[in-house]
């Protein structure tokens, strides 16, 4: 018969949720039934009385769960029967949300057929609570189960049914871009990054990517543009390429099948010319390259990038020379640094000509190695609270002085528009010095929206998205999030070992584990039934409802 | 099946063997027209940053008038202690004598029912490109 699921995804018309899309693939084609809304100018309570799902389904990041947690808290309240499974990055790195009210079951790391194994279970009225990846809440208790083995065979996993997205709005099937993902897995250790902590959770296999055959990415790109206007393809996997040979196989296939233009996520310092000639023959016209930091000492030492400088740099040359467009990724406010630091990586911004320097505010994210470092030393308190929903707007760390906070912040605002003109870098100098203010938000955006309609993800003018775009710029907006009363707090509920249990070693043993535990040993004074290695919980109560 | 006129299709001659002069015209000339765009931005960011401090100035932020009876320090200005640009968190509207009533009309506030508004949070963590692959 099967089981109905409703997908509610906040923000449904910025990038696609590949996540959430693939599990819907492969609970589809286990015979559940799955629906998407959005959040944005939907009555999402009226929405959920209507369809009556059997589970509500969400994924979040850390920085927009509280907006989970409010939701699903009163969606639960409302609908006591209906199951509420949490999936996505926050529910990876701290799996102890379980224990808010609202929340049924949260699924670590990739959720594929741990969700077909949940609806399964629920279909024949199982006994769910030693499912591997899932935390559990049931009868008062937390069961805890370990992951399970990687799918190795990327090409078993049904493609994400963006039709579902595109029976709830159309004008999602009309927009000209669309993401796709061609591996899984990274084997850099980048400590700002999600993929070292899904090493740990999954073991070294995490390291060693997962690649999809040429064949079933170009046949998934195919079939989505037989369905829909495709006018530029974006890939969104950490590291587009690694291998020259499976470029050249996909280029060909690419070539001969799509043949539009493609952006994708390179590390440059991997590059060599071979592969750059590939990308550009392929059909690569922009690519985002991490450049993070100018100081080679904090790239390898606190963001443990493991990079050659000079070679990144001889990188991104070659793409320029090839004619392909560089979006840079660049992070300020890395703790231990200074504004000198985030001007040197400006102006190295401005010498290597990028044509877009996107700047990001460095950011804990529980469970990262930056958010370990960042405690040891004493940038950050460990309020996963204070964490924005975007890091594009503030910073949740401590600097040497509340002016030198307020200037990196306002430097992030200012980096891409003072590398695209140079000329601004005395002026950009000077207004750092100014309070917040609304101008450089809005600069900020505005030369983000101009970029990327036309360099970085280049498509035909169309009038609508224009105007929604400048509207944007302006603040305005249609629709808006429903509002609902903050979550409860979290609960102090024992955590036990599910049939497949968390093997201990793995829970001990890092230092971004010890890190962890110490952020949930200072917040949860009152569960003594917690052990030891699984007591990494919960943050702190009093002030997790406070910031919204 | 692709189509050969489209540039991306051409096939690419390897980087070694492309000329230097080639590749300098072709970054000089995006060099040139991402300045004409980054300062269509800038006109387009200053604009919008105006009318996003005046919505704000207008719907949020206090509005104090200077009491001659009153002592200076507390009529300075109802802004941030460092002085010029007034916090979007420093609260409601209030007036001189009432310390209630704005002294404008709000503007509309965006709703759930799809009814268009401004919205001050979202456009400070929010992003203008709707498919933007970043978030």
């Amino acid at each position: 018969m099967g089981r109905r699921a409703l997908f509610v995804v906040k923000e449904i018309d910025g990038a696609e949720p590949i996540g959430a899309l693939y599990v819907a693939g492969a609970l589809r084609q286990a015979g559940h039934d799955c629906r998407f809304i959005g959040t944005r100018g939907t009555d999402v309570a009226r929405e959920v009385r209507k369809l009556d799902p059997h589970v509500l389904a969400l994924a979040t990041t850390t920085g927009r769960h509280p907006f989970y947690l409010a939701m699903a808290a009163e969606l639960k309240r409302r609908n006591p029967r209906m199951l509420v499974l949490l999936g996505g990055p926050h529910a990876t790195y701290f799996p102890e949300c379980v224990r808010s009210p609202g929340i049924d079951v949260v699924c670590r790391g990739e959720g594929e057929d741990a969700a077909v194994e949940l609806f399964d279970a629920l279909d024949r009225g199982d006994d769910i609570r030693g499912i591997a990846d899932l935390w559990v809440k049931q009868d008062g208790r937390v069961y805890a189960n370990a992951p399970r083995e990687l799918r190795r065979d990327l090409d078993s996993i049904p493609w994400p049914p963006r039709e579902l997205l595109w029976e709830y709005d159309d004008r999602l099937r009309q927009r000209p871009l669309k993401s796709f993902t061609t591996n899984r897995g990274c084997p850099f250790p980048c400590s700002y990054c999600f993929n070292p902590s899904l090493t740990e959770h999954y073991g070294s296999t995490w390291k060693k990517p997962r690649i999809r055959s040429p064949e079933d990415v170009v046949a998934e790109i195919a079939h989505v543009r037989a369905r829909s206007p495709l006018q530029v393809v974006g890939f969104r996997e950490s590291i587009f390429v690694y291998s020259a040979t499976w470029l050249r196989a996909f280029g060909e296939l690419y070539r001969s099948e799509i043949g539009l233009p493609y952006y994708c996520h390179l590390r440059a310092d991997i590059l060599d010319e071979e592969m750059v000639d590939l990308l550009a023959w392929s059909g690569c016209c922009s690519a985002n390259v991490g450049i993070e930091t100018a100081d080679e000492d904090l790239a390898n030492r606190v963001l443990a990038r493991r990079v050659d400088m000079s070679r990144l740099v001889r990188g991104i040359r070659m793409l320029k020379k090839a004619g392909i467009a560089v979006f840079a990724d660049n992070i300020l406010g890395i703790p231990g640094a200074t504004l000198e630091h985030d001007l040197r990586t400006l102006r190295l911004n401005i010498e290597l000509d990028v044509d877009y320097a996107a700047a990001t505010l460095c950011t804990p994210y529980p469970g990262t190695g930056i958010a370990a470092y960042a405690l040891e030393h004493g940038y950050w308190d460990g309020d996963i609270d204070k964490i924005q929903p975007s890091y594009y707007t503030t910073s949740a760390l401590r600097f040497s002085s509340v002016a030198e906070k307020r200037r990196i912040e306002s430097l992030h605002k200012l980096f891409a528009l003072t590398v695209a003109l140079p000329a601004l870098y005395p002026v950009t100098l000077r207004a750092l010095d100014l309070p917040e203010n609304d101008w450089f938000y809005a600069l900020f955006r505005s030369w983000y929206l101009v970029q990327h309609m036309t360099d970085i993800m280049p498509r035909r003018p169309d009038w609508s998205q224009l105007v929604e775009g400048i509207s944007a710029v302006f603040g305005i907006y249609r629709g808006k999030d429903p509002v609902f009363p903050p979550a409860p707090p979290l609960e102090s509920l024992p955590v036990v070992p599910g049939t497949a249990a968390v093997p201990v070693t793995r829970l001990s043993r890092s230092r971004r584990r010890a890190a962890r535990e110490t952020i949930g040993t200072a917040v949860v004074p009152d569960d003594p039934t917690t052990r030891p290695e699984q007591g990494r919980g919960a943050r702190s109560l009093p002030r997790a409802h406070d910031a919204r | 099946m692709r189509d050969e006129d489209e540039p991306h299709a051409r096939p690419v001659p390897p980087v070694e063997e492309r000329s230097s002069s080639d590749a300098d015209a072709l970054v000089r000339k995006r060099r040139f027209w991402r300045r004409v765009k980054a300062a269509s931005a800038l006109v387009l960011g200053v604009g919008a940053g105006t009318f996003l401090a005046c919505y704000s100035a207008v719907t949020r932020a206090p509005v104090r008038t200077v009491r001659p009876d009153t002592p200076s320090e507390a009529n300075e200005d109802a802004g941030t202690p460092d002085g010029s640009v007034r916090s979007l968190d420093a609260g409601p509207p209030m007036d001189a004598s009432a310390g209630a009533a704005p002294r404008f009309p709000p503007w509309p506030t965006s709703t759930p029912d799809g009814s268009t508004g401004v919205d001050v949070d979202e456009h400070r963590r929010g992003m203008p490109v709707p498919d933007n692959l970043l978030e």
